[in-house]
């Protein structure tokens, strides 16, 4: 048994409680076309917003196969919620669709579902279309994560007198949008690791500079995830997703 | 293809509202302890219960590298807090997930747990699932 317990975490459940109630406004505003299985996950740091992230789901009543029920409630719940619907991910067979844009009592709403039916895929793309699509490799996916993180950052460190708090909080909510869609779409192609490389990448210099030592076994890790990174954005043949490419992103930034 | 929405399904929005009300109660019985990525279920079935999945998480003052101690040490304190005992749930390859038996937060089960890869916390929670808690 160990010794002593870890230390305290500091109690930070009000964001992770406020969302809780969105999630209930949220069921409350979609009512009868509410079949969602709803997480909110826990505060993990106070830099990025505490969503909800609700997947579309069916109830055992629902008429016809599973995913022509799903996609009519994704399409019902984007004319509720006035929102459109965007291709997120896609694997071999199956492929997910979102609404962009939602938030429900500030809370920002992950509203998704997944499909895997030919003829419901097909409809749900012409509706995605509507946005424009365009193709997202690992190399897009990656850059777009760490041009999204840039952009937070830098506007954080801003100085006081000019910074934009409205445009933060669009960065971090559209940080955190690209974090979820990065880790579908890298754990889906089977590059978890990529997940856990870029979030080091992001993390431990702020730890380094924090700790008190010199922490050599974290700037190892640092490096080793920089490499891990480097290496999948250089390789050559990519495999494809298709994917929306967020707006003002480039590829092949590090 | 379904060329209208769906038939107005009914609205079964209740049992699920009140367990998302009974997960913020939840988080604030527990405090600093409350790291707990909470899911709640759509109500698939009258006969089926609606039920709060809450997995122990982490955040990022913790310590990665200690991650599955982290975690071992909130189940165990959140055990002793509540008076209930860890059991052992199911393992696959090198995961092994430990559960406190189902409680009631306003009448809504819950179903707290975490899992564990680490050969030496997974065997101190063995050996927490022999201690009687009350």
């Amino acid at each position: 048994m160990a010794a002593t317990l870890t230390p305290a975490a500091p109690a930070r459940t009000d964001r992770q409680i406020i969302a809780l109630h969105a999630a209930v406004s949220l069921l409350q505003r979609l009512g009868g076309i509410a079949a969602l299985v709803v997480s909110v996950h826990a505060d993990w740091a106070p830099d990025f917003p505490v969503s909800v992230d609700a997947q579309i789901s069916v109830h055992e009543a629902d008429p016809g196969p599973g995913d022509a029920a799903r996609f009519d409630r994704l399409v019902a719940a984007a004319v509720a919620l006035n929102a459109p619907i965007t291709r997120e991910w896609a694997t071999s067979d199956q492929q997910a669709f979102a609404l962009t844009g939602v938030r429900i009592d500030t809370v920002p709403v992950h509203l998704w579902a997944v499909f895997t039916d030919p003829d419901v895929i097909a409809r749900a793309h012409a509706l995605a279309a509507l946005n424009g699509g365009s193709p997202m490799t690992i190399s897009d996916t990656i850059a777009a994560y760490r041009t999204s993180g840039k952009a937070l950052r830098a506007m954080d460190r801003g100085p006081r007198p000019t910074r934009n708090f409205g445009a933060t909080e669009k960065a971090y909510a559209f940080h955190n949008a690209t974090r979820s869609r990065m880790a579908g779409l890298l754990a889906d192609a089977g590059r978890g690791d990529l997940v856990h490389a870029l979030i080091d990448v992001e993390t431990l210099p702020a730890r380094i500079t924090d700790s008190p030592g010199p922490r050599p076994e974290l700037r190892q890790r640092l490096k080793a995830a920089r490499a891990t990174l480097r290496a999948a954005q250089n390789q050559q043949n990519p495999p494809p997703f298709l994917h929306r490419r967020p707006a003002g992103t480039r590829t092949g930034e590090l | 293809m379904t060329a209208p929405y769906l038939a107005p399904a009914p609205a079964r929005l209740g049992r699920q509202t009140a367990a998302l009300h009974a997960a913020a109660t939840l988080l604030e019985w527990l405090g600093h302890l409350g790291v707990l990525n909470i899911a709640v279920h759509a109500d698939y079935a009258p006969g089926l219960p609606v039920e709060i999945d809450a997995q122990i998480g982490m955040v990022t003052e913790d310590d990665d590298d200690q991650g599955d101690q982290v975690r071992l040490d909130r189940l165990n304190a959140i055990s002793v807090l509540l008076g209930l005992p860890i059991r052992r749930e199911w393992t696959s390859g090198s995961m092994h997930a430990f559960a406190l038996p189902r409680f009631d937060v306003d009448t809504v089960p819950v179903h707290l747990w975490t899992a564990f890869t680490t050969p030496d916390v997974i065997t101190r929670a063995d050996a927490l699932t022999t201690e009687v808690r009350r």
